[in-house]
């Protein structure tokens, strides 16, 4: 199982579930933006990535489908817009071509001098921050769900879809937990699809990352994260060892749980970290 | 000495997607010291199939005993690309650079020079089994990312340094080598099975091939039945007078 080689004709699928509640408004402890802008950031960094991966000299390959889900004032949404608001997933070829604006942005680089020098780079955008009303977390599972399974249905030999979930409260709309396990019951023949959550924070807590036991969780919301979070396949196992230094047992569990900006954008990265791709 | 080439076929892992194939070889069997070189460019790079054969080209003009021809080929694929009009992400995707396997051999009298950067492998047959090879010797050494060689001018010293490592000779006479194969991952890992009935039947197969359409055959029998990645396979097969 999570064994599938991803290829055009048998492409993965990564959905972002991304809460846009009021709370979401309040400045991170260690970044001078707010939740939602930062988050909006990293994952539009992680969107390019994605797609720098499946960039090639002859065009984008479609190895991904990908979409982001947002949820608060107005329940859950498409949060990627224009050309791209049409369908829940699109291919990766789609959302390259589907920037609400490309920014110039600086990057401090090596200036061969012993020194650092900004360098401008470009910063394509498909998603800005919101932050409003409550907390739908069960309607955003339950259409992830709905969404995933016909992904799931029309293609079946596929590594199975990931759900990158980044939330920095509790459900406003009942108990989760269920819907949760519902959605990791939706296979392809390669596997469930693998939901992973992140907690973001405000407050200047040690974050706990990637438990293997809900026993070292300080309360009941984090134990509820941990019951809903898949465990890690081998390849993810070994990408964080490799690139973050990061020791994961295959006990643990994919959350973080009081995320600073940090774990954020270690979350994203090595849970967007595909299978061998050809 | 006499070395000719048997056989020698590539297949692309995506067979009814024209172009796909990031693999290639190159053979150079007329010159005093015949040669014979495979590459695999990495799917996940921004230009394998061009930085593969950039470096076939450049590795099969007459040969030096330096490694100019990485540098020749580095210049030649920084050239191409600067006459491209590149989007937003090929921009970014050109920094990433490519990157390819190499393999090669060279006969000179009893010996045979070789040298390997990645997971392309090189067999010595005898009395059709393999009797020697290289860098791999069993299909559990193969992983996801090997060493390859980089498109980036800035690691051309790691290259040379990559190639100058896996640099080693033997003398092929002495194990009454019948004949030598190169070969990519797929088909190198395929050839490594741990189960030596496997490996010998296997190998037989191989070495009966004859025709670009019974390799593909082959190559797509063992795709089906989970004995070979899907993934570009190339073979060279030398025969040793």
């Amino acid at each position: 199982m999570y064994n599938a080689e991803i290829s055009r004709s048998q492409p993965t699928a990564y959905l972002f579930l991304v809460d846009q509640s009021g709370s979401m408004s309040d400045q991170m402890a260690s970044a001078s933006r707010s939740k939602a802008q930062f988050v909006a950031d990293v994952l539009n960094k992680t969107l390019r990535d994605l797609i720098v991966r499946c960039t090639r000299d002859e065009g984008v390959r479609d190895y991904f489908s990908v979409g982001v889900l947002g949820y608060g004032a107005s329940g859950v949404r498409n949060a990627l817009t224009g050309s791209l608001s049409g369908s829940w997933l699109n291919p990766i070829s789609a959302v390259s071509n589907g920037t609400l604006r490309v920014e110039e942005r600086q990057k401090m680089v090596d200036d061969g001098a012993g020194g650092l020098a900004p360098q401008p780079v470009k910063f394509p955008v498909w998603f800005d921050a919101t932050a409003d009303g409550g907390t739908p977390m069960c309607e955003a599972l339950a259409k992830a769900s709905e969404v995933l399974a016909d992904w799931s249905n029309q293609n079946p030999n596929s590594f199975p879809p990931t759900v990158l979930h980044i939330t920095d409260g509790e459900s406003t709309d009942g108990d989760p937990e269920q819907v949760a396990n519902m959605l990791q019951q939706i296979s392809t023949n390669n596997g469930g699809v693998l939901l992973y959550n992140i907690h973001v924070s405000n407050l200047s807590m040690e974050p706990i990352k990637y438990p293997s036991s809900d026993s070292v969780l300080p309360n009941e919301h984090a134990k509820l994260l941990f019951r809903m979070s898949s465990s890690f396949p081998e390849h993810i196992r070994k990408y964080a060892q490799d690139a973050h230094g990061i020791a994961l047992s295959p006990e643990s569990k994919a959350m973080v749980f009081n995320a600073e900006a940090e774990e954020l954008v270690k979350f994203l990265d090595i849970g967007s970290r595909p299978a061998a791709m050809r | 000495m006499r070395i000719a080439a048997v056989f020698r076929a590539t297949v692309s892992k995506d067979l009814h997607i024209e172009g796909s194939n990031e693999d290639t070889y190159c053979l150079r069997l007329k010159e005093e010291k015949p040669r014979a070189a495979v590459f695999d460019g990495a799917s996940e790079s921004f230009a394998a199939r061009k930085w593969s054969r950039y470096l076939a080209d450049e590795w099969g003009k007459p040969a030096t005993r330096d490694w100019s021809w990485v540098e020749r080929a580095q210049m030649r694929y920084a050239k191409n690309i600067s006459t491209l009009q590149l989007s937003w992400a090929q921009e970014a995707a050109v920094q990433r650079g490519s990157y390819s396997t190499i393999a090669y051999v060279e006969f000179e009298e009893d010996w045979l020079f070789f040298s390997a950067v990645g997971d392309s492998n090189i067999f010595l047959i005898s009395n059709n089994e393999v009797r020697f090879s290289y860098p791999y010797v069993q299909e559990s050494q193969f992983t996801s990312a090997p060493n390859a060689l980089s498109s980036n001018p800035i690691d051309l010293r790691k290259n040379r340094e990559n190639l100058l490592s896996g640099l080693d000779r033997i003398r092929y006479k002495s194990l009454e080598t019948s004949h030598v194969l190169l070969a990519t991952d797929a088909v190198s890992a395929w050839l490594l099975n741990e189960d030596t009935e496997v490996r010998s039947a296997r190998l037989n197969s191989l070495l009966q091939c004859s025709q670009l359409d019974e390799f593909k055959s082959l190559v797509e029998r063992e795709r089906a039945t989970h004995g070979m990645k899907i993934d570009d396979s190339t073979v060279v097969i030398l025969e040793v007078d």
